[in-house]
């Protein structure tokens, strides 16, 4: 047992963290798309010229997914999960690698399903003014800056094990 | 900078009214405002004008337009070239012509319309005829003097068999015949003799017997069916020709074009005469022209019958004034984002010149990529071209993504970056170790970025005090301006002078002129404490916040690239060069669509919150001059 966690439990827990990461990520993104997708559909029963920009507002909390996709990548590239050289990583140095993505899944996961909710409100604003919608995109932009800096976070802690 | 406005008031003679417009409009260059009330104008009345009579005219002209281009199937891009008629042709000529044409394009729409909905009738009766084709004997047959018939339908869940019996039982001289059945009904046609007619409609009743729509019509089922469909092809026929009658005239689009611009500038004219006032031979206006243009308008006006007056606006009404800006090659796309956020008023100042470093500065740092910002100048270059003739706002954005895109590529450069890592990787796949040579490291080293970002904030800052100072001078007020902007350069020459251990006293200094500043405009001397205190609380805590919000310019530069860098190495992955130009355009388009709306928008809240805060007066009306605006046509220079 001893043995077992000599050569895998850092590597474990290290690909624990970085799947937290993209799991947290992409769960969070589907909900924010999904929020949007649902209000653009409303859109599009009334107005389907609109078809474009409403699926660029969907796709906008899709991003965190990607975010922590990047951090998944990352993490295990430079845990050498793709090479073979992370067996036998003890158990401190996995640690730090979990600890290092948890930025990325908590601010992602989370900022994912708020950004979904702007996105939708600026298709509600769509179906009143459709000239503003530029200005709802903004908006949205305005949440993805803490989804960035959360992925900075983990990238600067990843970077620097 | 601010275009300075004269307030204008004419004095003409009513039957030259419509001809002053013309010309007023050709100028291009006075913006007839809502009539003053005062003791004057007292008495005077509106005129009535045709506004009414010319949008009716506008909405038929549109109108048709838009149904020859959807039967001639013919769209115009986004920048396609469009004709060109010269402004005389605009605003003179009746386009009484295009005007038939519209009536009579429409007319034939309307004609189409009536058709297709005979199409839809018409289809309806076949289908309602369809089960009953086997039916030999006439639609309209009642029966013979001694015999009767009723043909009509039963509802499908009765069962045929028991109606059958029930007639055979109840009144024998009567025979049920089965024409088709389907999931709904089964039709049925029932003769009898005369004498049992009641009894077998009773008994029928008994069982949801609902005679047949149709019945009554000359003919059988089947020729009935058979003359529907021959008009059925008839409609298709006239209603093609009908169609292609209006798309024959697709030539003529570009007329149309004209008439709908000649159309609009009638509108304005009617717009801007509905606001003069009339006694009963002159007419009154009073309206807005920019002070450089005074000259000229006074020689326009020199052939009419008017007598006319110019002022500068009194300090009061700079709240009406309205705002023209005018600036040079460089600093007019920023004029996208000051109409984005709104005009300055007229004892403000233009902010377009005061962004210029700024903006394109900070867009460079975010997106920091020699390769994406080399694309971005060139979609700047041809959106410029495309659009230079036509102005507005397609062109500021055109100019825009050049300087953006300049400074992106000087600072790519910089950080060696070229599609993020490309070149490193695309070498490392042939076997060569080649690194791109940079100044600054973003990834390896990235506090320098972030000093860089602060210093930069503190200076944009800082330069946003002066210019508010400079405002506060200009309106006669030295003191103030002294105030607003000395402590905040002696608190940070202090902070400096303390960093580098020389000495803080100059700090202590600075704050205790912040507390004065806060303070001197309290009555007591405790107020005078107690907002100074609180005074420098918002300073401080004001100033840290904003400093640290430039932070912001390290953070998208680092993930821009290092999204770039993890979608290059996914690609290298398995060193297979179709893969690695799949994930290459796949992701690298992504990233710069991600880093063009985030590097815009951060870029541009920072000029917004952290710059405008500290000087910026807004509230500006935009000047609207009646003047010659085309949609469809660009205007001739003649």
């Amino acid at each position: 047992m001893n043995g077992f966690f000599a050569d895998f439990g850092g590597m474990a827990i290290g690909l624990l963290g970085a799947g937290l990461a993209a799991g947290l990520c992409c769960a969070g993104s589907s909900r924010g798309c999904g929020i949007a997708g649902e209000a653009g559909c409303g859109l599009l029963s009334e107005d389907p010229s609109s078809f474009s920009k409403v699926m660029i507002l969907q796709v906008i909390p899709g991003t965190q997914g990607l975010y922590g996709f990047v951090i998944w990548f990352l993490a295990i590239m430079w845990m050498g999960v793709l090479n073979g050289s992370a067996v036998g990583m003890d158990v401190a140095t996995g640690l730090k690698y979990a600890c290092a993505c948890l930025p990325m899944g908590i601010g992602g996961g989370i900022s994912a399903p708020a950004q979904g909710r702007v996105a939708a409100a600026t298709i509600n604003l769509m179906a009143k003014r459709p000239n503003d919608w530029f200005k709802g995109v903004m908006l949205c932009v305005v949440v993805e800056f803490y989804a960035i800096l959360s992925l900075l976070a983990s990238f600067l802690m990843l970077a620097n094990i | 900078m601010i275009v300075k406005m004269k307030k204008l008031r004419l004095l003409a003679m009513k039957p030259q009214r419509d001809e002053l417009l013309r010309q007023l409009q050709l100028m291009g260059c006075v913006e007839v405002s809502e009539p003053e009330k005062n003791e004057y104008t007292e008495g005077l009345e509106r005129v009535s004008t045709r506004l009414a009579e010319y949008r009716e005219e506008h909405r038929e002209l549109s109108a048709a337009l838009a149904l020859i281009d959807r039967y001639a199937s013919v769209k115009d891009g986004m920048f396609a070239a469009r004709p060109l008629a010269g402004a005389g042709e605009l605003t003179g000529g009746d386009g009484a012509e295009q005007l038939r044409l519209a009536g009579h394009i429409i007319e034939l729409d309307e004609r189409i319309k009536k058709l297709s909905a005979e199409e839809m009738d018409v289809k309806n009766s076949i289908d309602a005829l369809a089960p009953w084709l086997s039916l030999d004997i006439p639609l309209d047959c009642t029966g013979t003097k001694s015999s009767g018939v009723v043909i009509g339908s039963i509802p499908a869940s009765v069962d045929i068999q028991s109606v059958k019996s029930e007639l055979a039982s109840q009144c024998e001289l009567s025979e049920l015949y089965e024409i088709s059945s389907d999931r709904e009904q089964h039709c049925v046609e029932v003769v009898f003799h005369r004498s049992q007619q009641e009894g077998v409609m009773a008994a029928l009743r008994g069982f949801w017997f609902s005679p047949m729509a149709l019945a009554g019509r000359p003919g059988t089922a089947r020729e009935n069916s058979d003359r529907a469909g021959a008009r059925l092809g008839e409609i298709g026929s006239e209603k093609a020709a009908l169609a292609a009658e209006i798309a024959a005239e697709k030539g003529r689009r570009d007329e149309l074009k004209l008439a709908i611009d000649r159309a609009d500038g009638l509108i304005s004219r009617a717009e801007a005469a509905d606001r003069l006032l009339a006694t009963q031979s002159t007419v009154v206006l009073t309206g807005w022209v920019p002070a450089d243009a005074e000259a000229a308008h006074g020689e326009k006006l020199a052939g009419f019958d008017c007598a006319w007056e110019t002022e500068d606006p009194s300090p009061d009404e700079s709240a009406d004034v309205p705002i023209k800006l005018r600036n040079n090659v460089f600093t007019e796309p920023m004029t996208a984002l000051t109409q984005m956020y709104s005009l300055p008023a007229y004892n403000g100042v233009d902010p377009n010149p005061l962004m210029l470093p700024f903006f394109p500065l900070y867009f460079g740092i975010m997106f920091a990529d020699l390769a994406y910002g080399l694309l971005l100048t060139f979609g700047g270059i041809f959106l410029y071209g495309k659009t230079k003739k036509r102005g507005g706002t397609m062109k500021y954005f055109g100019g825009m993504m050049i300087e953006c895109g300049v400074m992106a590529s000087i600072f790519g450069a910089l950080t060696g970056g070229f599609f993020g890592d490309a070149p490193t990787q695309v070498a490392a796949m042939f076997g060569i170790d080649f690194v791109m040579p940079a100044l600054i490291q973003p990834i390896e080293d990235p506090l320098p970025i972030l000093v860089l970002s602060l210093v930069l904030g503190i200076i944009q800052m800082l330069f946003a005090v002066c210019v508010n100072g400079w405002l506060i001078v200009r309106d006669g007020g030295k003191a103030d301006a002294f105030w607003e902007v000395a402590p905040v350069f002696v608190v940070f020459i202090g902070l400096a002078l303390g960093a580098l251990g020389i000495s803080w006293i100059p700090e202590i200094v600075g704050i205790v002129m912040v507390v004065y500043a806060q303070g001197r405009a309290s009555e007591s001397i405790g107020g005078k404490i107690g907002n100074g205190i609180y005074g420098l609380y918002s300073f401080v805590s004001g100033w840290f916040g904003d400093v640290l919000s430039y932070s912001r310019l390290m953070a998208l530069m680092l993930s821009g690239s290092v999204i770039a860098q993890v979608f290059n190495s996914l690609g290298a992955m398995g060193g297979r060069p179709v893969v690695f130009v799949l994930v290459f355009l796949v992701g690298h388009a992504l990233n710069i669509a991600l880093n063009l709306i985030g590097c815009f928008v951060h870029a541009l809240r920072l000029q917004y919150l952290e710059y405008f805060g500290k000087f910026y007066r807004e509230g500006g009306k935009p000047f609207t001059p009646l003047a010659v605006k085309t949609k469809y046509v660009d205007i001739k220079e003649d």
